[in-house]
């Protein structure tokens, strides 16, 4: 409003300027365009100040969106407690687009908006100005500012939703030439030259339907032109005859024209390309948070709020959002898996097969089998992860489905094959293991580190249990594959701390040198006493350690019992010992 | 470049950025900068005559002239429609333009980054900052022509501006000079900017990595059985909290400088509103002319504050140029180089390797300490591989087996000694004909989310799209089975977030970036790091023998070695010649034999291996 405010005062300038002439400094007229000089001052300042103002709000405003919109399609990514987000072809895809263009920097839609609302507003603020003297001028030239602004908005994006595969793809290509996680390789096959010209590729598919769709369309263009000449013609010639026939006082002439310069406003560009910008994550996120919705498990749907949007609002306390028995000192007695079957959407090949299996609380139990053979699946479903196409998980009698989801979680203890390797502290690594339970001291940590045999590492680490595990963060340190795995070790037996019954590991030692395996397996039946314990392995020192050893192949158990029991059994599981024994055994027959 | 020397110091825009900057976005499109250049001018020259024709208009009517005022308003019309058409015009092209630049300063960062032989630039948290802000900052960069072409066409506008007032009063001319502080104080707000960006990059850095993780299809599980949901999404936001509090806090800063600024030209644009009142009241100047000055000093007002951010902008683009400038530099000095400050020529290694090994590698007192840690990872080591022979690598975490593996490859430079391959210094040696002649595999492998043609013909372009040399090179690899059970074959695309596309299980990646290093047909140097660690048994029998039976006749013939570093002493007993790493030293070597026979540490870790593949009862 500020402007049409200077245009006012300046009308009044000119108006107390005839009796101003030749009048001395004391006449009224004279003081009268004093006060509207010092007016004009203040008015600027004013303007100045807002604008001021306006700024620091919107950079606010700004980063709070950017903050929001990301969030969003976290909590998107995080809301559901099972995989299917991830293992579901379509989903993933929906997540992937979802996750990477909400990159895109949405914040700019509130740079756009606030730059575009701070001039358009000047525009329709003048439109008032000339409307209060000349309404019927000020009613045409505005709809034709309107109708040039709509014609004319930037809608290269939104039009065409093709380019957002390419644009995908050479933001992929793009993460790889910069990541140190594909550093070695880019180098080691030369593979620089040939990722520049993806990108290019990529790139060129990108602009071209940009381009295109951005390409000004010279008709449309002339037809607005000659309307906006003509309304104008039309408006100014009015004036200027009312004007020298003295109709209309030339201060009211001098602040209509303001007016009508000012009005262009209204169809300003400002800020469009951020507003384009910002504006493109969001049918995407918006997609993703339906999808998801969508996909929602009934269970969850009945707690109420979406899990999404719960997370996204900090309201998910833990086992808020699901019911059922407590799994609170489950299993007592057993884990029965019953004719399960299980395979991934979007694939026909059954990963497990009407499997069959009884674990013993308290009791360890080691699964054998080839790459792919499905030992993971079988802890995913055991962990609620998955559900199972056939057949059940049933803990003491009760059906895994009617376990509260949340309080089964914490009787669990894994150690994932591909562990997560949390670019946080080393404290936090540890303590993810019971984020839940009450916080731990340092002692506690330390001694459960000195379990983990990362003891030493925290001694080697700048800053202790401080230390970042990143050499990418401010005193962040990089650590070894075989430190990693005892840090994750350490998060597992933290959460056997924290109450969790059933511990998991899927291959433990992969990473460990040999020293660290042998004294892993010397404290082995230590670590897991009390404890009902499925350990997969490649590694046959740690699986002959178990009380019991089953083999998973085509999706079935096929032997089951004690390392000697096999071995004598003379089936796959004796053949595959025989294969590395033999390896280790030739050397004393040199 | 004397900046060989020494460490690049802090980029700080700079005269050669200056001249890079321009030269770089020139070359993005000269048709378009042009174009664009035309239509802002025209659109600048129609904005600053609109207020001639305002006071001709209103001094017409004043004195009761129809046509001379109805002639006014057609030019205001016109300019106004010249003006928006040209404003919807250059807008268009602008932006195709910064799209463009934008699109050659990613694809040069890929190409300095890509191409700078060592991890040096991945390893030192310097550079990672600047490349960091780099990519934060690329948009800017992109407006660099866009915001010069600005800065002329307002420059235009001033001076036609000015040369109107002019024509009032010759005292008008000192009212540019009020703009001047403004124009002063856009530095310090440019640098708040940079500034904004620096500090925030560490909590930003940090809210990517949760994000992602959040998304990350290989930790969704674990993050769902710790329970982490909301406390990553807690995270995120207070590091968003933290990112949001530091440039508000810097704009607050700025728009206080600004406004220091602005009051400047406040009291001008005063100034010389008063002087043409007087000068009206005194009958010297017509009522018009009171409108024309109270709207063309407006004009400059606007016009000053858009060159001080334009101004602003050149000195963002100036920065972000600089950090590019820094990163080829980095990019381009060997580690080496930088350590021995009395060797100040940078000759760019321009040897071949050899086409066949006869004496091996030799590693001479060869250190290395990575950027930023106090202990060295390798210390003073010698050792030699002979020529067709195959190594092994033994030795704890942390040992220095990888980084070992690392120096060979040229990934790493050495700090001090030398690699010789068969007598030639390897920092003499092209890196890109090195590289041409290894290969390797390591347990830290990356997931290529490309198809399974490609992921595995990534390791050797040439033979990208055969399908015969990648099948060639799963069998090889022992990896035939990954293919065969993708749903689509070679053809399948990988990483589920892709259409159509599928997860591996580790072990199955691990597979095809085994794959991937037998690509290369006879490699002088096979660098195999822990590549079987994720590998069942069998699998790893099976590629074991494979490779011992397919690699004999041919490093018989070219000398090839082949080092492996494993944790599994069975396949390493097969080995020629075991180095037992301990502490960045080499501790023991020899055969297995021979080892064995001294009883060392090598002997006390193979019985304690040995033990569990005993028979009989579990001791």
């Amino acid at each position: 409003m500020l402007p049409a405010v200077f245009a006012v005062l300046v009308g009044v300038l000119a108006g107390q300027l005839p009796g101003a002439v030749g009048g001395a400094f004391a006449s009224p007229a004279w003081h009268r365009a004093v006060a509207a000089l010092a007016a004009i001052g203040a008015t600027l300042l004013l303007i100045e100040l807002a604008s001021s103002a306006r700024e620091i709000v919107s950079t606010d405003l700004y980063r709070r969106f950017d903050g929001h919109l990301l969030g969003r399609a976290m909590a998107a990514a995080l809301a559901r407690q099972d995989l299917r987000l991830f293992d579901d072809p379509a989903l993933a895809t929906l997540l992937d687009r979802g996750v990477q263009l909400a990159r895109f920097g949405p914040g700019e839609l509130v740079s756009g908006l606030s730059a575009q609302w701070t001039v358009r507003s000047q525009g329709l603020a003048a439109a008032l100005l000339v409307g209060y003297y000349q309404p019927a001028a000020a009613v045409v030239l505005t709809v034709v500012w309107l109708v040039v602004a709509r014609a004319m908005q930037a809608s290269y994006y939104r039009a065409d939703p093709f380019w957002t595969d390419p644009l995908r793809r050479a933001r992929y290509i793009q993460r790889i030439g910069l990541l140190p996680a594909y550093a070695k390789e880019v180098r080691v096959f030369g593979l620089a030259g040939w990722l520049v010209d993806q990108y290019g590729l990529q790139w060129t598919a990108v602009m071209n339907q940009l381009w295109r769709a951005r390409r000004a369309d010279r008709r449309q263009m002339a037809v607005l032109g000659a309307i906006v000449l003509a309304a104008h013609l039309a408006v100014l010639a009015l004036l200027a005859r009312s004007a020298s026939s003295g109709a209309l006082p030339v201060p009211a002439l001098i602040v209509i024209l303001q007016g009508v310069l000012g009005m262009a406003m209204i169809a300003s560009l400002q800020g469009d390309t951020w507003i384009e910008n910002g504006s493109v994550p969001v049918p995407d996120l918006l997609n993703l948070e339906r999808a998801v919705a969508a996909a929602e498990a009934p269970r969850h749907r009945r707690a109420g709020l979406p899990p999404a949007a719960a997370l996204a609002s900090g309201r998910l306390a833990a086992g808020s959002s699901a019911t059922g028995h407590s799994a609170a000192g489950l299993p007592r007695q057993e884990i029965r898996f019953r004719d399960l079957s299980f395979s991934y959407p979007g694939s026909d090949r059954p990963v497990l097969d009407r499997l069959d299996l009884r674990l013993q609380a308290g009791r360890s139990v080691a699964i054998v089998g080839l790459n792919g053979s499905g030992k993971t699946t079988l802890v995913k479903l055991l962990a609620g992860l998955c559900r199972p196409a056939g057949g059940s998980i049933i803990v003491d009698g009760i059906q895994l489905d009617a376990l509260e989801m949340t309080s089964w979680r914490r009787q669990l203890a894994v150690i994932f094959q591909d562990f997560v390797r949390y670019e946080l502290s080393l404290a936090d690594n540890i303590r993810f293991g019971g984020v839940d339970a009450p916080d731990l001291s340092v002692a506690a940590m330390t001694e459960i580190a000195a379990q983990a045999g990362a003891t030493g590492l925290i001694t080697e680490l700048p800053a202790g249990l401080a230390t970042t595990l990143s050499a990418r963060f401010h005193g962040g340190a990089d650590i070894s594959g075989g430190q990693w795995q005892r840090v994750a070790f350490a998060r597992a037996l933290v959460a056997v701390r924290s109450g969790a019954r059933v511990l998991v590991m899927d291959e433990p030692t992969a990473h460990l040198d040999v020293r660290a395996e042998a004294d892993f397996y010397a404290r082995f039946l230590e670590l897991t006493s009390g404890l009902t314990t499925i350990v997969s392995s490649h590694r046959f020192s740690t699986v002959r350690r178990a009380d019991r050893i089953v083999v998973l192949a085509d999706g079935r158990i096929t032997e089951d019992g004690s390392h000697d029991e096999l071995v004598a059994a003379g089936g796959q599981y004796a053949r595959m010992f025989r294969l590395q024994a033999q390896s280790y055994h030739a050397s004393r027959d040199d | 470049m004397p900046a060989a020397m020494t460490e690049p110091s802090r980029p700080a825009p700079s005269l050669l950025a200056a001249r890079r900057t321009l030269r770089f976005a020139w070359a993005a499109d000269r048709r378009l900068a042009c174009w664009t250049f035309a239509l802002l001018t025209g659109q600048a020259v129609a904005a600053s005559l609109a207020g001639l024709w305002l006071r001709a208009f209103a001094d017409a009517a004043a004195a009761r002239h129809y046509l001379p005022a109805l002639l006014a308003g057609l030019a205001i019309a016109l300019s106004l429609t010249i003006a928006a058409a040209v404003e919807y015009a250059g807008n268009r092209t602008r932006m195709s333009l910064s799209d463009r630049t934008q699109y050659l300063l990613n694809r040069r960062l890929l190409e300095i980054i890509g191409r700078s032989p060592t991890l040096a630039i991945h390893q030192t948290p310097a550079h990672l900052r600047e490349l960091e802000l780099l990519q934060l900052e690329s948009w800017e960069f992109a407006q660099a022509v866009p915001a010069l072409i600005e800065a002329i066409t307002i420059a235009v506008q001033v001076v036609v501006t000015v040369a109107l007032l002019a024509s009032i009063s010759p005292l008008m001319l000192i009212l540019p000079l009020f703009g001047l502080p403004a124009l002063a104080l856009s530095r310090q707000t440019a640098g708040l900017f940079n500034l904004g960006n620096e500090l925030a990059a560490e909590p930003s850095r940090r809210a990517e990595m949760l994000y992602y993780l959040a998304a990350n299809s290989s930790a969704a599980a674990e993050l769902r059985l710790f329970r982490l949901q909301a406390e990553l999404m807690r995270r995120f936001g207070a590091e968003h909290a933290a990112i949001r509090g530091i440039h508000v806090g810097l704009a607050v800063r700025g728009q206080l400088l600004r406004l220091l600024g602005r009051s400047a030209f406040l009291a001008g644009y005063l100034g010389a509103l008063a002087l043409v009142t007087y000068l009206a009241a005194r009958r010297q100047v017509s009522i018009g002319t009171v409108a024309m000055t109270a709207v063309l000093a407006g004009q400059v007002l606007i016009l000053l504050t858009g060159s001080a951010e334009h101004a602003q902008w050149l000195r963002r683009t100036l920065t972000t140029a600089a950090r590019q400038l820094y990163l080829e530099q980095v990019a381009a000095v060997p580690v080496a180089e930088r350590q021995t400050a009395d060797a100040p020529v940078v000759h760019l290694p321009a040897s071949k390797p050899p086409v066949v090994l006869r004496d091996g590698i030799r590693l001479e007192a060869v250190s290395y300490r990575y950027p930023g840690r106090v202990e060295p990872a390798i210390r003073d080591l010698t050792a030699w591989l002979p020529a067709a022979a195959t190594v092994a690598l033994v030795g704890d975490n942390g040992a220095g087996k990888s980084t070992l593996v690392g120096l060979l490859a040229g990934l790493c430079r050495p700090d001090s000694g030398q690699i010789q391959i068969d007598g030639t210094n390897l920092a003499d040696l092209d890196p890109e004909a090195w590289r041409l002649r290894i290969s390797a595999g390591f347990q830290d492998h990356a997931r290529f989310e490309f198809t399974i043609q490609r992921a595995v013909g990534l390791g050797l372009l040439p033979r990208l799209d055969d399908q015969r040399a990648v099948s060639a090179a799963l069998h090889d690899a022992a990896a035939a089975d990954v293919a065969r059970s993708a749903p689509a074959g070679l053809r399948t695309q990988l990483g589920a977030g892709w259409p159509g596309g599928v997860d591996l299980s580790g072990g199955q990646w691990q597979k095809l970036a085994i794959g991937r290093a037998m690509m290369r047909p006879e490699p002088l140097l096979l660098l195999l790091d822990e590549p079987t660690a994720a590998i069942d048994a069998e699998a790893e029998h099976e590629l074991f023998a494979r490779w011992t039976r397919a690699t004999r006749a041919s490093r018989q013939r070219t000398g090839a070695i082949t080092v492996l570093v494993s944790h599994r002493l069975a396949t390493v007993r097969t080995a020629d010649l075991i180095l037992v790493l301990q502490d960045g030293r080499i501790c023991e070597q020899g055969s297995h034999s021979d080892l064995m026979d001294s009883g060392g540490r090598y002997a006390a870790l193979f019985d304690l291996q040995a033990r569990a593949y005993r028979y009989g009862p579990t001791g």
